[in-house]
């Protein structure tokens, strides 16, 4: 993968595994962010809609439903986008597959993209001592489902870290 | 006449209503927001969210992205309750811990 920032676009350019399994994060995202946060599996909801903040806050019931439907609708906003990402990745055509995003959709990017390696480490139970684990490297002791998990989400923290670079350039 | 002397006013404990607290709650800035350390997020990602939620330059955004990364939470900014929500909001919506907790 690639990234260049040309006047207020982020261009990307991803070979055909890259450009498929971001194809597959953006769907599987897209499902999710069309679900009620109550309609996410239990792992899901509390790494995304966490209401740890609100409690701190002292919020009533009542504030704590209003602010879960506004986080809802801060995700729910950005489906269009994702549709279209996911559409443009979708068509069929040789490496490398290509996709342009106004430099003011980058956050929503890398949001979801974040979304996807947070729910993935809370579906897997993932702590600190497992994200120091070399996922590449035969290792008994981490069953495929977790190695995996590992895998996909140092993947995308590398997509994410090269998207930063380049969104970041003068 | 009597000579009996007039006690003092009892005055009344205040009661703090609360609109009273509401107004407080609106201008004083008491209220503090703070990220906390978890294994997924990215280093340059929290740096990246500091700077673009609070407006941080990328010195300070570095500077508190450390101190969450070492010392396991970061005070990030003390403002009104409205604000605080707000950033509460911003900075979650970015998928980091954050609470807001009223300064003592």
């Amino acid at each position: 993968m690639n990234a260049r920032r040309i006047e207020g676009k982020l261009h990307l350019q991803f070979n055909a595994f890259e450009s498929h399994f971001l194809h597959r994060v953006l769907k599987v995202i897209v499902e999710n962010y069309k679900a009620s946060p109550s309609d996410l599996d239990v792992s899901t909801a509390e790494a995304w809609y966490s209401t740890r903040g609100c409690l701190s806050a002292k919020m009533s019931a009542e504030e704590i439903e209003e602010w879960l439907a506004a986080l809802h609708q801060v995700k729910s906003g950005s489906l269009r986008h994702l549709e279209d990402w996911v559409a443009a990745l979708a068509a069929p055509g040789p490496s490398p597959h290509r996709l342009t995003i106004d430099l003011r959709d980058v956050d929503v990017l890398l949001r979801v993209i974040n979304d996807y390696r947070l729910m993935t480490a809370a579906r897997q139970q993932l702590d600190d001592a497992d994200t120091h684990r070399d996922a590449m490297m035969d290792d008994p002791d981490l069953p495929p489902a977790r190695r995996a998990a590992l895998l996909e989400i140092d993947l995308l923290a590398w997509l994410m870290e090269i998207i930063l670079a380049a969104a970041s350039e003068a | 006449m009597s000579t009996e002397t007039i006690p003092p006013p009892v005055e009344k404990p205040k009661e703090h209503t609360g609109a009273e607290e509401k107004i407080k709650d609106a201008f004083e800035k008491n209220w503090n927001v703070i990220v906390w350390n978890d294994p997924i997020n990215l280093m340059s990602y929290v740096v990246h969210v500091f700077m673009r939620v609070l407006g941080f330059n990328k010195e300070k955004a570095t500077q508190h992205m450390m101190e969450v990364h070492e010392q396991g939470r970061s005070l990030v900014a003390t403002e009104t309750r409205e604000r605080a929500e707000f950033y509460h909001q911003q900075i979650q919506s970015f998928g980091l811990n954050v609470t807001i907790e009223q300064s003592s």
